[in-house]
């Protein structure tokens, strides 16, 4: 019987800090001495909002990522989760047993060995004394540290030691799982490896609330995406949508010459996802990515033989265009790159032309068509981003300030086999020659 | 009856808590103590070791270098006079110091699920315990070979446990105090000397003036000195308003620090 209740539920959840001037202050206010002070003669510290009326709530099984600058609240909310933390305001619901990601490195110690460093951290994880010969095992085998297992952690290596830790800390099973930024350890074989072993969350219906700066990675494990900006709740839905408004967000602040590392920058985050929008002269309504002035994509079609669609069968021809229009006259030397994207996040391939030479007229309109005669998806949704380049006569580099604009994620379609099942990377195009028989 | 529910309540809580968690206390408290000797050639042995080399030397310098002659005690009595003193408040001076910093120092415990952030200080204590137990059971054997100490000695787990449950109370409160004043982990070491001064370990009460020995009875580790002493050095049980006193200070530190640490603990948590 499926359960309805949510796995977690923030209602309206504010967490500040006041900003004391010293400690004296700090310790004097937290033994409640202000109290007895006249309301008059009280001192008012000014206080920091780390999180201000959040409301949310993730039904079981769900996996949202949570993103946003520094100092956004990311970890202030993951912390309040915890239930060691109270919020200043609100309340928070939780359905199941939570466990954190959050705390690597707790239980390890440098002069013990990497096996009793497993054993110490998994006791701290909670793991019933039963279960440890097993798990221990799991670990082992996961990590592949050899002979160096019953070496002490100082003479590990920085990626062995983030292996060990990443995998003791995901040996439990836990209901709701709060994770850090702990996804990047170690080397691009041990990332893919580690993303296995998050997939089996994934598989056994854990609830996930995860924090990352990757939005790769973001995408690879979240369906849904919560993105806070300096305590406040900006948006909250389907984890491309967010991702892209919130690149959008970030691509506006550093146009306006404003780190995006800067908590403190003026320039308000959107209050929906339309307000990062914009429309195309074809109706489309985009993820725009602020560009310099020159050209501007106009209208893109998706087509295959029979004309515009949005659904193909393997080995169909695939027809991706796109029309400019020019802001001022000019001539203009151009480079259109076309990025295939999975649901996950994942880059397919990138479709992009030598240089394109033209002149045009203010409001003047040209139009690009890329074909691929036949296409060697497979089943799945895919996603078409578009840039446009301003390049030189020998066609190189496109720096930041070369860009005309870029439209993220702007096109989507799906390609579905005529019947069964294909789970392939690709379908590889194919001519069979089979050799006469010989005559006798 | 509810408010006898509510103190019945109030004396549980912290066993409560500690029984809950036996498993995860008992192995973390393990680990502790393997990573404070981790990387050394003797390892754990140290856990036993210590406390003997330390009782060897103090009785080495005491009774034979100094010649310390304290009337109406024999040389072995004197030596298990100072060791009784001696492991008590070593054992509760190292709680101090340790249990002190023990949820500052393991801020990113805060942020675990699975061990409850009450146990660092009860952990901090219980690894200050190994020198105590080894400790109580060398003088214990020694005082029954060569001096006053018998049966008496079944009465020092007794004695041992309130001491645990006053040492738990104490550091509870300060392991909160200390996340908001900072200025504690340095006082502490001070504090400490003080509380070698004026507890009856180097002494005898009886060389006390009386006006000063008030300060004595004002120090709840003295209970515990003097009733270590009381058994192992005059072979009797704690009686009377020493055992009161230090039944009533044991328990009342103990559920009244659980308390504390509990009302208090989420609003100081937030200066970790």
């Amino acid at each position: 019987m499926p359960d309805a209740s949510p796995a977690l539920r923030f209602s309206n959840v504010g967490k500040t800090f006041p900003l004391y001037e010293t400690p004296g202050q700090r310790a004097l206010d937290a033994f409640g001495f202000y109290r007895l002070v006249p309301r008059a003669l009280r001192p008012q510290f000014p206080s920091f909002d780390a999180l201000a009326d959040i409301s949310f709530s993730v039904s079981k099984g769900e996996r949202v990522g949570v993103i946003g600058r520094n100092g956004a609240g990311k970890t202030s909310l993951l912390k309040l989760v915890t239930d060691n933390f109270k919020p200043s305001r609100g309340t928070i619901e939780r359905n199941g047993t939570v466990h954190s990601l959050m705390q690597t490195g707790i239980g390890f110690s440098n002069e013990m060995t990497g096996r009793e460093n497993i054993h110490a951290a998994l006791a701290y994880n909670g793991l019933p004394e039963s279960e440890m010969l097993r798990v221990v095992d799991e670990i082992i085998d996961f990590c592949e540290l050899g002979d160096h297992l019953d070496q002490p952690l100082k003479t590990y290596s920085l990626g062995m030691g983030s292996r060990l830790q990443f995998a003791v800390a995901t040996a439990v099973d836990p209901d709701i799982l709060i994770i850090d930024e702990i996804l990047g350890a170690g080397d691009v074989y041990f990332t893919h490896k580690s993303a296995a072993r998050m997939k089996g969350f994934v598989e056994r219906g854990a609830t996930m609330l995860i924090v990352s700066h990757s939005m790769q990675q973001i995408l690879e494990f979240c369906d849904r995406v919560i993105w806070l900006d300096r305590g406040r709740l900006v948006m909250d839905g389907p984890a491309l949508e967010v991702i892209d408004a919130y690149e959008v967000y970030l691509e506006r602040l550093s146009r306006l010459g404003i780190s995006s590392e800067d908590p403190q920058s003026r320039f308000e985050p959107p209050a929906s996802s339309d307000e990062m929008k914009t429309r195309l002269g074809d109706g489309r309504h985009v993820y725009r990515w602020p560009g310099k002035k020159g050209v501007k994509i106009d209208s893109l079609s998706l087509e295959n033989e029979l004309g515009p669609t949005n659904k193909f069968r393997p080995g169909e021809p695939l027809k991706v265009g796109l029309s400019i229009v020019a802001e001022e006259d000019g001539d203009y030397i151009c480079r259109y790159v076309i990025t295939l994207w999975t649901a996950a996040g994942r880059r397919v391939g990138r479709i992009e032309n030598d240089v394109d030479r033209f002149t045009l007229v203010a409001g003047e309109r040209r139009s690009i068509r890329f074909e691929t005669p036949a296409q060697v998806l497979t089943r799945g949704r895919y996603f078409v981003s578009f840039s446009v380049y301003d390049v030189d006569k020998h066609g190189s580099a496109a720096a930041q300030e070369a860009r005309y604009d870029v439209l993220a994620h702007a096109l989507d379609f799906e390609v579905v086999p005529p019947g069964g099942d294909d789970d392939f990377l690709i379908r590889h195009p194919l001519q069979v020659s089979l050799a006469r028989p010989a005559r006798h | 009856m509810t408010l006898a529910r509510k103190v019945g309540d109030f004396l549980l809580a912290p066993w409560q808590l500690v029984f809950r968690h036996r498993a995860i206390l008992t192995t973390t408290s393990l680990i502790e103590l393997r990573m404070m000797y981790a990387g050394s050639v003797l390892g754990l042995a140290w856990v036993i070791l210590a406390p003997l080399l330390l009782l060897a030397i103090y009785t080495l310098t005491y009774a034979y270098i100094f010649q310390v002659r304290v009337p109406g005690l024999t040389t072995a009595d004197y030596i298990a006079h100072v060791s009784a003193g001696l492991i008590a408040f070593l054992s509760f001076a190292g709680a101090l110091a340790g249990g002190s910093v023990s949820v500052i120092r393991n801020k990113q415990m805060l942020t675990s699920t699975v061990f409850p952030p009450e146990l660092l200080p009860v952990r901090a204590v219980i690894v200050t315990l190994p020198p105590l137990l080894v400790g109580g059971l060398v003088i214990a054997l020694g005082a029954m070979l060569y001096g006053s100490a018998d049966t008496s000695v079944l009465a020092l787990p007794v004695v041992m446990l309130l001491q645990f449950m006053f040492t738990c109370g104490i550091v509870w409160v300060l392991a909160l105090v200390t996340l908001v004043l900072r200025d504690i982990q340095h006082l502490i070491q001070y504090l400490v000397i003080i509380l070698l001064i004026v507890t009856p370990i180097g002494y005898v009460l009886e060389m006390v003036p009386p006006r000063l020995a008030l300060l004595t009875y004002l120090n709840p580790l003295a209970y515990f000195v003097l009733s270590y002493q009381e058994i192992l050095v005059r072979g009797a049980l704690p009686t009377g308003k020493l055992a009161t006193a230090m039944v009533l200070s044991s328990i009342l530190s103990f559920s009244g620090g659980f308390w504390l640490f509990q009302r208090a603990k989420l609003a100081f948590y937030d200066y970790a």
